[in-house]
């Protein structure tokens, strides 16, 4: 068995990152692939499109009879797979029970900031794991920290292994009037800081996230597990990381930013997608110009003038569609690694987002990477 | 006044035409965000009249947040910056919500404004923004921090302290979700939203165009036109009816978000490309007149 492998796309929120990760899964799966596309923040609209329902489970995508059996979904709901992960993370239920019923846990989860990262590791790990798929294509989380999840296991595990974890049990104590007495100047300015830790937070408060961590750091070597698995991750060569956008100016400054994030953990994005990048207008507009332009067939003056009208409306839009993409593509060239492909998905106009993701799984099968 | 949708609705560049209509009629306005200073900056480029543009870094907030507390900037500095601590800062989660929300508060209580627009980030919803500072008052209870959230609270989040905008989308089951939302924030804080603001508003196409082509198309066909022109002529036929059919639908989110108790809606048009923040605060101007 092999692992699958991995595409993942990052990039801002509103580009149509999830459409376009969709339609790559359908392209993938049409080629026989058994494909996986997991959403971290998924929209009902979409999960109607891939004919998926959001929840924890991996369901089957019916959105094309091209990829039939081979293409599944998984779109959970953020808050769900909270309580999904904590199982993960520890399978002593009693233990469990009491993480979730302290207050700091509590209050704290409640609050999605941060979250999102560790789910998104959580996630991939049993889909990996089970042997179903040869490729699996994760749609982060719309945000220029997308890509926060690869460090995040370590960011935790120093945190819980260091020294950070027994300080804070220290400052629990001594914030509780337990001083212990402490000799030099180092051992002084210390003790000055924690008591000011402990005056900012409050003593009971520092009790519950003490016991919190305490019980976050017994199961370290969960957490050591991750960590390993998202280093196998991104250290595979086989991964690739797709920074998608749209022609606007906050998407090209948040593909810069997340092209800055990838080079920090020396890694280079495998291509770049600019979605809604008008090329051709459809052929029929052209078409229809030419019949009134020959008044073959002939119409009534009256149409002639609505369409024509319209016409000059579409051809607008078309130019001011076109200009941004154009813009947009020399932009974004000039600022990636030397040779990284651009690779321009159309403007699909008006359609439902089903007719959406397969229009541009087509546009994925003109695309080599 | 706390801007706040989902990401890609317009949510920056709406917040920043807020605060230019405030300052054209004059109220000294600001406007925050936090962390990423491009978007905003690049909104107000090119605006004439003054708008202050506050951005607010994680890190200087928990300072800021704390300094008070501790007794002074520096000895806050230090333990911002204790080697421990600094680990714990960065990965605690609400923390970035809450200190973010102070900053709001001290702004305010420095009273040079007259409002202050807040650009929400994208991630989480305005609720799990506004609800942080109530729950560090639970869970921090007889604490500093504790007794600082209730400030927070009772200072710029509380009714009468503020307003939350909400940017949408004129899609039918967009607007349900932001209806649920103005539910649970009527639930939660006991009232409405103080504005809906429908984004995107698709373009009609000429009175009867689509029956035109579709005529144009039908004329095709009986003339005896090779059967590519047909086909072209019957795309374009559908093509408009396909647009009629989503200006329709934007029709009906309005109708949809008109309909929520208590709220005022503003319409704004779909542009082909990025509206610059003149326009919208051109199409603001005309959609109050239109409306009042």
């Amino acid at each position: 068995m092999s692992a699958p492998r991995l595409t993942v796309s990052v990039g801002g929120g509103g580009v149509g990152k999830t459409t376009s990760s969709a339609a790559l899964a359908v392209h993938l799966a049409r080629g026989g692939a058994r494909t996986l596309v997991i959403t971290v923040d998924p929209a009902r609209r979409l999960a109607d499109a891939l004919g998926a329902e959001i929840g924890q489970a991996t369901r089957p995508a019916p959105i094309d009879p091209r990829c039939e059996g081979r293409l599944f979904a998984k779109m959970p709901d953020p808050r769900e797979s909270i309580d999904d992960f904590m199982a993960w993370l520890f399978v002593d239920e009693v233990q469990r029970r009491r993480v979730t019923n302290n207050p700091a846990y509590r209050e704290l989860s409640d609050s999605l900031a941060g979250i999102h990262e560790l789910l998104t590791i959580g996630l991939l790990q049993n889909e990996i794991d089970s042997g179903r798929f040869d490729e699996i294509v994760l749609d982060t989380a719309p945000s220029r920290h997308a890509l926060g999840f690869l460090t995040y296991p370590h960011r935790l595990l120093e945190l819980l292994e260091g020294r950070a974890l027994a300080w804070l049990s220290a400052v629990a104590e001594t914030a509780g009037g337990e001083q212990k007495e402490r000799r030099g100047i180092f051992a002084w300015g210390r003790a000055k800081v924690e008591g000011l830790f402990g005056k900012i937070v409050g003593v009971s408060a520092l009790r519950n996230l003490s016991a919190l961590f305490g019980e976050l750091a017994s199961v370290r070597e969960r957490w050591a597990e991750l960590a390993r698995r998202t280093d196998a991750l991104l250290g595979n060569p086989r991964t690739r990381y797709l920074l998608v956008g749209a022609p606007t100016g906050g998407a090209i400054a948040d593909i810069t930013y997340l092209r800055g994030s990838l080079e920090r953990r020396k890694l280079k994005p495998a291509a770049v997608v600019l979605n809604r990048a008008e090329n051709e207008p459809p052929s029929c507009e052209k078409a229809v110009l030419a019949m009134l332009d020959a008044k073959s067939p002939a119409v009534s003056p009256e149409d002639e003038a609505v369409l024509r009208e319209t016409l000059s409306g579409l051809a607008s839009e078309h130019r001011a569609r076109k200009a941004a993409a154009d813009d947009a593509a020399r932009v974004l060239e000039a600022r990636m690694p030397r040779g990284t492909p651009i690779v321009r998905l159309p403007f699909v106009g008006p359609a439902q987002p089903q007719e959406i993701v397969l229009a541009l799984a087509d546009a994925w099968a003109e695309v080599k990477l | 006044m706390y801007v706040t949708g989902k990401g890609g609705v317009g949510k920056t560049t709406m917040a920043a035409a807020i605060a230019v209509a405030m300052a054209k009629a004059g109220r000294r306005a600001a406007l925050v965000e936090f962390d990423d200073d491009e978007a905003g900056k690049r909104a107000l480029r090119g605006v004439d009249v003054p708008v202050e543009h506050l951005v607010v870094t994680y890190e200087a907030a928990v300072e800021a947040a704390i300094s008070p507390i501790v007794g002074g900037a520096m000895l806050a500095r230090a333990v911002v910056r204790q080697h421990a601590l600094k680990r714990l800062i960065r990965g605690m989660p609400a923390l970035r919500e809450f200190v973010s929300l102070e900053k709001v508060r001290t702004l305010r209580a420095a009273g040079m404004h007259d409002v202050i627009v807040v650009d929400l980030p994208a991630s989480g919803h305005a609720l799990d923004w506004l609800r942080v500072p109530q729950a560090f008052e639970r869970f921090l209870v007889g604490g500093p921090l504790g007794a600082l959230g209730r400030r927070v609270h009772d200072e710029v989040i509380a009714k009468g302290k503020s307003d939350v905008v909400i940017v949408t989308l004129a899609e039918p089951l967009v607007i349900k979700e932001t209806e649920q939302l103005s539910k649970r924030f009527h639930e939660e804080f006991h009232r409405s939203p103080a504005l809906v603001v429908v984004n995107r508003i698709a373009s009609r196409d000429p009175e009867g165009a689509a029956d035109a082509a579709s005529r144009l198309a039908s004329a095709a066909a009986a003339s005896g036109a090779d059967a590519s022109a047909v086909d072209d002529a019957r795309a374009f036929a559908k093509l408009l009816e396909a647009r009629a059919a989503l200006a329709a639908d934007a029709f009906e989110a309005l109708r949809l978000a008109r309909g929520l108790d208590g709220v005022k809606v503003l319409a704004v048009p779909e542009a082909a490309v990025d509206p610059e923040v003149g326009d919208v605060v051109r199409w603001l101007d005309l959609s109050v007149r239109a409306t009042a």
